[in-house]
């Protein structure tokens, strides 16, 4: 093969290696991120700029936070389960599974208030500014503020009422 | 008529004969592949990021652990 058509694939091949060395560049510090111990905290890091003291606090506040956390989690798991099996045994509302409902509530409302709590926590180790971005980010993240369909749009307005919500 | 192929072969080595035009290819060629890859890679690191903060809301809502 002449040594000139050698420049076709040779041109191809600077092309892949580019390729590879520009998308390695881009993405391994996030893939280091990823692999370190408290990789969740990591964003809060990047997002938010933390300085190493605060971020070694703000660790500390999550691991502290993080027994409630699981303990919470149990208690949604078994009550979940348990309102499950309640719902499934009848097919009418019966005060069984009235009061389970409300015990789903409850330890709902428990977990609500343990996280608003640990965010405001959060929060306040993080520049003013930082902070209310973080709890703004977090209240739209979690289930604090639940998330609902726009009022108009599920529930049509009838009649001559105007606007606003038509139960 | 000749082969398509041996047409093909002559112009690229009309091509490559010009070193101006080798050059341009080989730079031509390294820009695309550079370029591919920072988009790529940008849109991984993205991802990446965005999995970092769906980590960091599992952690710490217990509905989020739960039930996503």
């Amino acid at each position: 093969m002449n040594r000139r058509l050698l420049f076709l694939p040779l041109g191809l091949v600077l092309g892949v290696l580019a390729y590879g060395v520009v998308y390695w560049l881009q993405v391994r510090e996030h893939r280091a991120i990823v692999r370190a111990p408290h990789a969740e905290l990591a964003w809060l890091r990047t997002e938010f700029g933390l300085s190493g003291p605060q971020w070694e606090r703000v660790a500390a506040l999550h691991d502290a936070y993080r027994p409630t956390c699981n303990e919470l989690c149990r208690q949604i798991a078994v009550q979940n389960a348990r309102l499950e099996a309640a719902a499934l045994a009848t097919n009418r509302l019966t005060d069984d599974v009235r009061a389970l409902i409300a015990e789903t509530g409850r330890v709902r409302d428990q977990c609500r208030q343990a996280m608003l709590g640990h965010l405001y926590t959060v929060a306040a180790e993080l520049p003013p500014e930082a902070g209310q971005r973080y709890l703004r980010l977090m209240l739209a993240a979690t289930c604090i503020v639940e998330a609902a369909h726009p009022i108009d749009s599920a529930h049509p307005v009838t009649g001559a009422q105007g606007g606003g919500h038509a139960h | 008529m000749a082969p398509l192929a041996v047409v093909l072969r002559e112009r690229l080595m009309q091509f490559f004969c010009r070193p101006r035009m080798a050059v341009a290819y080989v730079a031509l060629v390294l820009l695309a592949g550079a370029g591919a890859g920072a988009l790529r890679g940008h849109s991984t690191a993205q991802g990446l990021a965005g999995s970092l903060q769906g980590r960091y809301v599992q952690s710490i809502d217990p509905f989020a652990a739960v039930l996503r």
